[in-house]
């Protein structure tokens, strides 16, 4: 149950957004959808308010024109009067006043008399006491003192444009008029462009939303496939590969992502090959062990429980011996095994004649009634490491015997391969390997033919070692094998120059 | 007599295994390869099939599956011990598993329990006017039940299954009573004491100087 858990939530962890997280191409789109409003927003909003400014600006010089007209014709009125001598009256402003508002209509007009002035001095300002000569203003409105430029009041829902203006005279005394003109269009123009652009912002950020989203998508779409990869190789699956094709940064980062995971894969590889390979070497192990130990252990149980007949004693005991020896045979093969895989052993020069002549020594009573025949090693001196060569040659030679050769010989030979090196050969004309286990004989405990292998006490060991202890000379164990021809086994060793025909 | 046939290519262990289940009462038949194996199969009936994993031929688990559709028992005999092996094993419908290096006693155990199972065991043994069921663990005498003890009947059991054979009292001894005889001796003697009296085999079980006790084999007529 454990098991069955743990891959699950490591799956969950690799699971890119989670819920209430926001995917990169979403974090995308609103980053770009943000600036694409607020752009829009800044430019709408000046050119807007440059319009507004313009039209107002229109506005106001034509209410000013139209002010100027009106003093102008108080101005003449009052001069007119002076010439024909009348005095100007008051009744006079409030006439003007009413003949002004109905030909304005709807806009407001007062008149005032100014009866006293006084300068501020803090403000610059002009502090007036003055007397209402006409007012048709609907709301509660004063002069300001101040004739520079307009004023805007807001009433209701309407704007008036405020323009007011002293009249001074020779004949009168002085006069403020103040007109209101109506603007409530430019206002209501500039809300109605703030309405449209609002609606037409809207419309482009919803079209560029979902074009920026398919967009974004599609940009990243390769880091998708990305993840999808890295979780299927986190869950097992190592030979998952991205190999997307952009130009980008992505696409480099596909590469690399490839390549490590060509590297996780062979990593892997590698390690199940070489627990693959503990586990066989560990399950032949038991094997050839348990083996012989279960015909001892059986042999000597009954031994020691009955007495039994002669014969089955002998044939008991002879089954003990000969199991024991295979485990014997076994364990100081896979000693020697286990010996050399580690260190490197020393090479010396070692004269081929010495070697040959050594291992023909411990070998033949091993092997009678096969007979070893060494050829002439001449003044040959090889790179060896001696103890581990006679070894490799004892085996091989061993090897051979047990093949029944049938000239009832085993030959040991040589051959110059080039100016360095030597290949030296064991060769028999036995039974031979047949073809599809010659690929195969080198592997710890494997046997051709077990009962025979069993017979001559072989524990499948032998070529391994052998192997071994080629590879530790820098050679590889050549075998070249005919079934019903016979074997020949070739190693090669590195030869020491000769100079002027003299061994050194 | 229950037949078994074994399979196994090692010539000790199969004439090892052979000379233990005859002895103890089981006809037995060993071959040395897998498809030699699939072949006495086919022309033969067994109660009983040991397998070896690890053969020429066929392996063992092809071997299984092949003998799957006769119900024919089957006990694995292998040194792969370990416990996915013996899992795949049974699995795949071996009754039982035996891993190398076994004991005789520990082979003929399993034996006779997978052979109870499927309803092939209880073997009966019949000496002169005695019957054994080893199932029913049950003695008769001429027709007459006689009340044996576990220990006495387990003892009985060995003698009959090593018939004609000297057997060694301190083996004798850790097999009925288990571990190791020390003061055993009296213990072992006094049963033995009680079997020949409550049998009437005071000439049949005979001790055997320097060695043990032996249960004559019946002269055959």
């Amino acid at each position: 149950m454990k098991n069955e858990k743990e891959p699950g939530r490591r799956f969950d962890g690799g699971r890119c957004p989670k819920q209430g997280q926001m995917t990169l191409a979403g974090k995308l789109t609103l980053s770009m959808l943000f600036v694409l409003a607020l752009a829009l927003s800044v430019g709408g909003a000046v050119v807007l308010q440059g319009n507004f400014d313009d039209a107002l600006q229109q506005a106001a010089a034509q209410a000013e024109s139209q002010h100027l007209l009106y003093c102008y014709v108080i101005e003449s009125d009052i001069m007119d009067l002076a010439a024909r001598g009348d005095p100007v009256t008051e009744e006079y402003f409030a006439d003007y006043g009413r003949r002004l508002t109905e030909y304005t209509g709807e806009n407001p007009v007062a008149l005032y008399r100014v009866a006293a002035e006084q300068v501020d001095d803090k403000a610059g300002r002009i502090e007036m006491t003055v007397r209402t000569l006409y007012n048709s203003f609907p709301w509660q409105e004063a002069p300001s003192g101040s004739n520079e430029t307009y004023r805007i009041r807001r009433v209701d829902k309407a704007t008036y444009l405020l323009l007011e203006t002293q009249i001074r005279t020779r004949s009168a005394p002085p006069i403020l008029l103040l007109t209101a003109h109506d603007v409530t269009n430019v206002f209501d123009a500039r809300g109605r462009a703030l309405w449209r652009f609002c609606e037409m912002e809207f419309v482009v950020l919803v079209f560029a939303g979902v074009v920026i989203a398919l967009l974004a998508r599609r940009l990243t779409k390769p880091l998708v496939r990305l993840t999808q990869a890295s979780r299927s190789i986190a869950s097992g699956a190592y030979d998952e590969r991205t190999s997307l094709e952009t130009n980008d940064e992505i696409g480099v980062l596909s590469e690399s992502f490839d390549s490590m995971a060509q590297a996780v894969q062979e990593k892997v590889d590698a390690l199940e090959l070489s627990v693959q390979q503990r586990e066989d070497f560990m399950g032949a192990f038991t094997h050839e062990l348990k083996t012989p130990m279960t015909t001892v252990i059986g042999y000597a149980d009954t031994l020691r429980s009955m007495q039994c007949e002669p014969e089955l004693q002998h044939r008991a005991a002879g089954y003990i011996f000969s199991e024991a020896k295979r485990v014997e045979a076994l364990s100081e093969n896979l000693l020697k095994l286990l010996g050399l895989r580690d260190e490197a052993p020393q090479l010396t020069a070692v004269r081929l004649s010495e070697l040959f002549a050594q291992t023909q020594h411990s070998i033949e009573p091993v092997i009678r009634p096969v007979k070893a025949e060494f050829a002439d090693a001449q003044d040959i001196t090889v790179y060896a490491e001696r103890a581990l060569m006679i070894d490799l040659l004892y085996n091989l030679i061993k090897n051979a015997a047990t093949a029944k050769p049938k000239d009832g010989c085993v030959h040991i030979g040589w051959q110059k391969e080039s100016e360095d090196a030597v290949n030296i050969f064991v060769q028999d004309t036995g039974i031979g390997i047949p073809a599809q286990a010659l690929q195969r004989v080198t592997e710890p405990f494997y046997m051709v033919d077990k009962s025979r292998a069993r017979a001559g006490g072989g524990s499948g060991m032998g070529l391994s070692v052998c192997r071994r202890i080629a590879q530790l000379h820098g050679s590889q164990l050549q075998i070249e094998s005919e079934e019903g021809r016979g074997t020949t086994v070739t190693v090669r060793l590195a030869v020491k120059k000769t100079q002027g025909g003299t061994v050194q | 007599m229950n037949r078994i046939l074994i399979v196994e290519d090692e010539v000790p262990i199969a004439q090892l295994i052979e000379m233990s289940l005859t002895r103890a009462g089981y006809h037995c038949e060993s071959v040395n390869d897998g498809l030699a194996a699939a072949d006495r199969i086919e022309e033969n009936d067994y109660d009983l099939v040991l397998l070896d994993i690890m053969l020429p031929g066929l392996d063992g688990y092809e071997l299984l599956q092949y003998l799957r559709p006769m119900n024919t028992p089957v006990i694995f005999i292998t040194a792969k011990g370990t416990l996915g092996e013996r899992v795949k094993g049974l699995n795949m419908g071996a009754d039982d598993y035996i891993v190398k290096p076994f004991e005789v006693a520990e082979l003929t155990a399993r034996v006779e329990s997978v052979l109870r199972r499927s309803g092939h065991g209880g073997m009966v043994f019949r000496a002169w006017d005695v019957t054994v069921d080893t199932l029913a663990r049950s003695v008769t005498k001429q027709g007459r039940h006689i009340q044996l003890t576990p220990l006495e009947f387990d003892l009985l059991e060995q003698l009959l299954r090593n018939r004609g054979a000297a057997l060694y009292r301190d083996v004798l001894f850790e097999r009925v009573w288990g571990g190791e005889m020390e003061d055993g001796t009296r213990t072992l003697d006094l049963h033995i004491q009680r079997l020949r009296k409550k049998l009437g085999w005071q000439d049949h079980i005979k001790t055997v100087y320097k060695v043990g006790y032996l249960l004559e084999a019946e002269a055959k007529p």
